[in-house]
């Protein structure tokens, strides 16, 4: 048969008419498909055996005990530890991605002196070198409690300096009602679980207050009522049993109001100093206090009536993450607290037991706020890598004007733009590390870190660098401490008291400290990854409480925070600021590289840099979504996105922080921070 | 609100004396703090890179995601919460009806519909036939800091710029259950995805549906237990419970109340 053209035209064009019904072009497709997912820029994981390593979480002083999922050496992933004292089997979602820190594309792993590298023992010198010419030496300890803290008193002692603490929102108020206690008071924390019901002064406690899944747990259990007294529509705000949606800054207010409906209809508890405080209140008429808070009198009335008919209630201050409650405003919350017969009461403030006394030779522990300003010519600080968030501003209020500022970081992030030289630490799971009392809590902690990964060579320990210090400093007795010995030394403390008990992440068992032959053997148990449990509070009489308010200046400064709580002129045109930070966005470390899942990839948080506005007042200012616009401070300005929600009060912006720039707009001159601040929208 | 009346049939013809599951989820929204656990611990086992900064939360890879809802009054009398959303892994999935690519399957062995990215080329019809929006585009090849692949899971591979992903229950965490059963001779087998061993509430319960004697098996036939767009017929086998019937109404209502970022911006 011959073959014509026209059979081999009718050949090809029926093959490529049945072609797509064929399977080729789909095996095709199939293959490319494949091979793309072999491009070689593609990373491979490794496989191999799992394991677990117990440790300790200590990006934020709660102390979770968790887990460390590893095939061979790597971390793959972190688990919560089951049964755990603290944490009770929970973790906050920074946690979860918080093994790739050491990877972090902002970490530090070199240490840097004026812009260039430089060896830790040149950094050593050249601190020694400031301190010996007369300078002041301070140390900023982000994370205070510590073993290792005590070196730095130490050293603060030896230098004739002074050791900083940044204010802890959850030990704010515990500190306010302690001063109403006077000389001899014990330390304070607050009984949560055995509260009926908890009224909250802004303090988000569910979203990252105290030791954050706990607290979520116990909220689970719903035998403790949450009454949020806030101004923003935030996530402790949603899931409260009931909101108190009350005008920034005035939270002062409430609590004199709540304390006048006690006071008035006698529902209030036995307490020193009631006449003078009551001379406070009579400036207070419920009224007025409606008016400041925004809320209906009665609401107040009922809420007072409330926390006195369901108690065992108390009352939270300390504020929210970057936007702190001054001091007038936790007096008038530790008053408030006072008059429900909170203090020493189950359900409310109980003493925690007394751990072993300073040595002598301790710097006391000085709040940042309460240094002098323009004092400080040398000054270490250790960052947190989250759970802190202040403004650079606070910081250098206290700096003279030549100062030494070197940062101890494992990042090049926070105040690192702002020191003279960095030294590079070991990032989290690459050293032995402690976590401390968890803030606020009823009961002394204490739980040790192991490392999980190697640190990089180039990384130093703060205690070893303060032990270089020491050396060039001639201050004896640091030059040859170590993370380790002090935390030998806090293990031999804790075993001495015979107190408490010991949990280990790995079986989940429990030992009594009496039950454990030495100190050493304590120690090993803890290094393991355990975290030790002091014994519950003792039964005591309720410690004797004075109103604040004897001095009629006092009073006086206590009615202006709760009359004029916005800081900032007024004016046309003026809207009023509040930071909405959580843990995850806002800090002196950095973030989790994967917490753009809970903002950037996701709504369910607000972005860092982001100012949330009701749109009727960006229609207002005639601002768009996703518009960029300066927001201006009396001090400080910083550029943010609009992003609206209806949920923000009208002429209210919410500024979501992520850098210290956005911070500083909160600054006050006293060098705290402000909860609410007048500011200016302006075009970018 | 539809009934709640659990399908024991399985899709396919599968190996038999193989116990035959069907693994599913009952998400209690009631404690659901909105945290994002589930989220981040989502994204660490299933090997999720950090977002590059042009992501945004229209093109971003959230296999497990909360979306923040609310009852829609005016504020301050609102009432809001977080509704957790993964794949809903239906019964009947549409995804699976569509791809041209095969490249999406009921597995009839445990009820989990797989996503086989190496089969995927990308043409995003999932996407659209997928009711819940619980698929996902890799818009960007994957990229992790120098040095932080090593703390990827070895147990799931990444995947590349071009092809969709979604939920599968942790298959990784499956297959190593399956794997040691196979070990031990024994078929009775379970095991716990990431985000229900993260959540701090323990508010999502999974096990097998088929189990009548399960948890989760017992709350998915509580009249409080719902589950979302139900009058599609897909039978989804991620149930949800609410106490609070403003919640239990928002599985017939649209998501259009949360505005992405993206929307009414400046020209």
């Amino acid at each position: 048969m011959a073959i014509t053209r026209r059979d081999l035209l009718l050949f090809g064009g029926g093959s490529v008419a049945a072609l797509p019904f064929t399977p080729i072009p789909y095996k095709l497709l199939d293959d490319v498909s494949i091979w793309t997912q072999n491009f070689p820029w593609l990373p491979v994981p490794v496989p191999g055996e799992i394991t677990l390593a117990s440790t300790t979480c200590t990006l934020c002083p709660a102390g979770c005990g968790l887990k460390v999922r590893r095939v061979n050496t790597r971390p793959i992933g972190i688990t919560p530890a089951a049964g755990h004292p603290v944490s009770r089997g929970t973790l906050c979602p920074l946690a979860f991605g918080a093994h790739q820190l050491a990877w972090h594309p902002l970490r530090l792993r070199q240490s840097r002196m004026n812009g260039q590298d430089a060896e830790p023992a040149a950094i050593a010198a050249k601190v020694a070198e400031a301190v010996g010419a007369g300078k002041k030496f301070a140390i900023l300890d982000e994370r205070p409690g510590r073993a290792v803290s005590s070196l730095y008193r130490q050293a603060a002692a030896k230098a004739g300096g002074v050791y900083l603490t940044p204010r802890l929102e959850e030990e704010a108020p515990l500190a306010a009602i302690r001063a109403l206690c006077g000389e001899g008071a014990p330390e304070f924390g607050f009984d949560l679980e055995h509260a009926r019901t908890v009224l909250s002064f802004g303090a988000p406690l569910l979203d990252g207050w105290g030791v954050p899944g706990a607290m979520k747990l116990h909220w689970k259990g719903r035998e403790t009522a949450f009454i949020h007294a806030g101004s923003r529509f935030s996530p402790t705000a949603q899931l409260a049993a009931k909101w108190l949606p009350i005008l920034p800054g005035s939270e002062a207010a409430l609590a004199l109001g709540l304390a006048r409906v006690l006071v008035d209809e006698g529902l209030a508890a036995k307490v020193n100093g009631l006449d003078h405080y009551r001379a406070l209140l009579n400036q207070m008429p419920l009224n007025r206090a409606a008016e400041i808070t925004g809320l209906k009198a009665e609401t107040i009335a009922e809420t007072a009536r409330r926390l006195q008919a369901e108690g065992p209630a108390v009352a939270v201050g300390g504020g929210d993450l970057a936007g702190p409650l001054g001091r007038e405003t936790e007096a008038a919350i530790a008053a408030l607290n006072a008059l429900l017969g909170a203090v020493g009461r189950e359900g409310g403030l109980v003493a925690r037991r007394a751990l072993a006394a300073d040595a002598a030779d301790l710097a006391p522990a000085t709040p940042l706020e309460e240094a002098d300003a323009g004092s400080i010519g040398v000054l270490l600080v250790e960052a947190a890598t989250a759970g802190t968030a202040r403004p650079w501003k606070s910081i250098a209020a206290k700096l003279a004007e030549d100062a030494l500022v070197v940062l101890l970081s494992p990042y090049n992030s926070g105040y690192a733009t702002f020191a003279q030289a960095q030294v590079a630490t070991p990032a989290f799971l690459e050293s032995l590390e402690e976590a401390p009392t968890a803030p606020g809590a009823a009961r002394h902690s204490f739980a040790l870190a192991p490392a999980v990964l190697e640190a990089p060579e180039t990384a130093v320990a703060p205690a070893e660098f303060l032990a270089l210090v020491a050396a060039e400093a001639g201050w004896a007795g640091l030059s040859e401490a170590t993370t380790e010995s002090a935390c030998r030394a806090r293990a031999a403390a804790i075993h001495a008291s015979k107190r408490g008990s010991v949990f280990s992440i790995e079986d989940a068992s429990e030992t009594k400290v009496s039950e454990i032959g030495s100190a050493d053997e304590l120690y090993s148990k803890l290094a393991a990854g355990a975290v030790w449990v002091d014994d519950a509070p003792a039964a005591a009489a309720p410690p004797a409480v004075t109103l604040p308010g004897a001095a009629e200046g006092e009073r006086q400064r206590m009615l202006t925070a709760a009359t004029a709580p916005v800081h900032g002129p007024g004016g046309e045109g003026a809207l009023v600021a509040i930071p909405a930070a959580w843990t995850g966005n806002t800090a002196s470390g950095v973030r989790v590289p994967l917490a753009g899942k809970l903002d950037q990839e996701s709504l369910l948080r607000a972005l860092p840099g982001e100012a949330l506005i009701h749109p009727a007042t960006a229609q207002r200012f005639r601002l768009k979504q996703g518009a960029r616009v300066r927001v201006e401070a009396p001090d400080a300005q910083y550029l943010a996105t609009v992003r609206f929600s209806d949920a923000v009060m009208q002429g209210v912006v919410e500024i979501s922080p992520g850098e210290t720039e956005a911070l500083d707009l909160f600054a006050s001159t006293h060098g705290g921070a402000s909860r609410a601040v007048r500011v200016r929208l302006g075009r970018a | 609100m539809m009934a709640n009346t659990p399908n024991t049939a399985t899709a396919a013809p599968v190996q038999e004396n193989r116990k035959i599951r069907r693994f599913g989820m009952v998400i209690n929204l009631d404690n659901c703090t909105g945290c994002g656990s589930c989220m981040m611990t989502c994204a660490v086992e299933n090997n999720c890179a950090p977002a590059k900064e042009k992501i945004t939360d229209r093109t971003g890879i959230t296999l497990m995601r909360v979306f923040p809802v609310n009852d829609r009054q005016p504020m301050p009398v609102r009432q809001a919460g977080f509704v957790p959303m993964p794949c809903m892994q239906c019964e009947d999935p549409p995804c699976e009806l569509v791809c041209p690519q095969q490249a999406v399957e009921l597995d009839p062995l445990s009820g989990i519909v797989d996503q086989m990215p190496q089969r995927c080329f990308g043409c995003r019809y999932c996407m659209a036939a997928c009711p819940y929006h619980a698929r996902y585009f890799n818009w960007y090849d994957p990229e992790w800091p120098k040095g932080m692949e090593q703390t990827l899971n070895p147990a799931v591979a990444p995947r590349m710029r071009g092809v969709v992903e979604k939920c599968d229950f942790c298959h990784g965490r499956l297959h190593l259950a399956e794997d040691q059963a196979a070990i031990d001779g024994n078929d009775d087998y379970t095991y716990t995805p990431a985000c229900v061993e993260a959540c701090p509430t323990q508010a999502i319960v999974f096990g097998d549906l088929n189990d009548e004697d399960s948890e989760v098996s017992q709350l998915a036939k509580d009249p409080n237990s719902f589950r979302f767009l139900a009058k599609l017929g897909t039978e989804p086998k991620v149930y949800y419970y609410s106490e609070h019937e403003w919640r239990r109404n928002l599985a017939e209502r649209d998501m259009n109340g949360n505005a992405s970022r993206n929307e009414g911006k400046e020209a």
